[in-house]
């Protein structure tokens, strides 16, 4: 059931409606069974799996916080984290590094053949396994209490709205909050609807139209231009960006209406004067996991190193956050490039220093912004393409620009949807720009007045319901 | 707690390369430019030498601001 389809708009309104029927106290409960059902829509036979995460590391967190002995301590903690990373592996990566062995010992003239699994990805497994990683590290460390009601911490892991997709939900954001009363919150609700149908504008307006021709041109690069190339991959970034905050603005906006808060998961990300600033704006929910779980863990293990050791701990913590995506070459280099893109930041500090001083400050700030951006979007060629040799096959398509092919672009069978995607790539922009103008990017609009606004409101369902590519196509995260 | 102040001053200057940083109970990394990530275990690192004693990651990872660092030292050099 995904979130652009007519099933989840049925689901999420009648879950609505009987939340706030129910007494206040009661409202988890329907959450939980309405969260369960959600996940068994996807595959039913998977819920054992979730469900042995759940309690093991909910069991391992009571013990690991009750023991005063710290090895036992460690112990608890390395169960947990093992007992649901373990599925992670074999679910996600054995067939990659069976296959990898295979081809390796071939090489070597070592014919074996390795037990596949042919049985799919269970939904969310990525997301989930690291919400309940993270829970356990924090109850070892202190910063969160384990929680004692087996019921809530369910919830914590399978509530519906971040559970294919994220955004990842530290316990000390979540739990506290799945421990209040929710009461009807005309205000709040309304923000939540509004962001769905945002969520939903970015996802069939622009992400879907966008993926028309992205996907035309990375599944036979050899048929089209450099210069149709170079669109698709600058298309390629908007598809990825409003794709994933598609999703997660329709994930934000249906926890509002329960009476959830959940982080925000972007915030701009291409105004990033530098790599380190995009890592804060891009997929924020991973990056604080990666940054608080594996950067700062390593970097203070290998602090004797100085410098050595903060490299070691970026190339760590961007390898893996690659692989994270799945098990491909194509998303280890992705990751490798990025690391090597920070430690290059770090140590062009001085030099970006002086350039920032001596450069007038608007033109180091637009050149800044434009390197982060192609590097991104470079990267991305990568992470988008199926083998290395197709990605460098389209990167080097770019120099062969033929200016008579563009009409197949702009006058093609593609004219409309062509110069539709620019049009609401452009508002995407200016309304992020508005946003950005207000403390609160929620409530960002409601100085407007009501009129304008309702207008706007109204407008707004119009051009989903004409412009929209409603085809229920799923979201490209849903499958990491 | 006065020696503390001034001897993390001193490192808090020589790390951060800024020669108007006062180690203030309130000073967090976002009042300081050059105090990221990357230079905040430099800092954790210059901060056991002179102090001679080994923070426990648990140490380090629940510190707000510099108050709460100052309390950890003095802690820690009380052992």
């Amino acid at each position: 059931m995904v979130f652009n389809s007519i099933h989840y708009l049925f689901f999420i309104s009648v879950v609505f409606v009987l939340y706030f029927l129910l007494p206040a106290k009661q409202r988890w409960k329907l959450l939980l069974a309405a969260s369960v059902y959600f996940y068994c829509t996807f595959d039913i036979k998977f819920l054992v799996l979730i469900a042995f995460s759940i309690f093991t590391s909910f069991f391992l967190a009571i013990k690991s916080e009750e023991t005063a002995d710290e090895s036992k301590k460690k112990l608890f903690l390395h169960l947990a984290i093992w007992s649901s990373a373990l599925i992670l592996a074999v679910f996600k990566y054995y067939n990659f590094f069976a296959e990898s062995g295979t081809e390796l010992f071939a090489s070597m003239g070592i014919a074996v053949s390795p037990l596949l699994i042919k049985i799919g990805l269970p939904i969310g497994l990525s997301f989930y396994t690291f919400q309940i990683i993270g829970y356990s590290l924090d109850v070892y460390y202190g910063v969160s209490k384990a929680e004692r009601k087996l019921g809530i911490y369910s919830l914590y892991i399978l509530f519906f709205p971040k559970l294919i997709a994220g955004p990842i939900e530290q316990s000390q954001n979540l739990l506290p909050q799945l421990h209040k009363e929710q009461n009807f919150d005309y205000n709040r609700i309304t923000s939540g609807i509004k962001l769905i149908a945002w969520g939903l504008f970015k996802k069939v307006c622009i992400a879907d139209r966008l993926s028309v021709f992205v996907d035309m041109v990375f599944s036979s690069p050899e048929q089209y231009s450099g210069l149709q190339s170079i669109i698709a991959c600058y298309f390629l970034v908007f598809m990825v960006y409003t794709d994933f905050s598609g999703y997660t603005d329709m994930a934000v906006g249906a926890a509002r209406i329960f009476g959830f808060n959940l982080i925000r998961n972007f915030n701009r990300p291409f105004i990033s004067q530098n790599l380190t600033e995009f890592w804060k704006r891009w997929h924020i929910s991973l990056y604080t996991w990666c940054y608080e779980y594996i950067y700062n863990p390593l970097s203070f293990n290998y602090r004797n190193w100085k410098q050595w050791g903060i490299i070691l701990a970026i190339f760590a913590t961007l390898t893996f956050s690659g692989l994270w995506h799945g098990a491909a070459l194509t998303f280890i280099i992705y990751g490798v490039l990025h690391a090597i893109g920070l430690t290059a930041e770090y140590f062009l500090s001085p030099f970006r220093a002086k350039m920032k001083s001596t450069l007038p400050s608007l033109f180091y700030k637009y050149v800044s912004i434009a390197i982060t951006f192609h590097f991104f979007l470079f990267t991305l060629i990568i992470f988008k393409s199926d083998t290395l040799s197709e990605a460098f096959y389209i990167i080097e398509s770019f120099t062969k620009i033929n200016i008579s092919q563009f009409g197949l672009y702009l006058f093609g069978d593609y004219k409309i949807e062509f110069l539709l995607s620019f049009v609401f790539v452009f508002a995407l922009l200016g309304m992020e720009y508005w946003q950005s103008k207000t403390d609160n990017y929620l409530s960002f609009h409601l100085k407007l007045p009501s009129f304008v606004r309702w207008s706007a409101y109204a407008l707004m369902i119009l051009i989903v319901v004409y412009f929209g590519v409603i085809k229920s196509n799923e979201f490209v995260y849903a499958q990491f | 707690m006065e020696d503390i102040t001034k001897r993390l001053t001193a490192i808090m200057r020589n790390v951060f390369e800024n020669e108007n940083i006062v180690a203030t109970p309130e000073l967090t990394a976002k009042d300081v430019e050059k105090w990221t990530s990357m230079t905040n275990i430099i800092f954790i690192g210059e901060v056991e030498k002179e102090f001679a004693f080994k923070f426990h990651f648990r140490d380090v990872m629940n510190l707000k601001n510099v108050g709460d660092l100052m309390k950890v030292i003095e802690k820690k050099t009380a052992q």
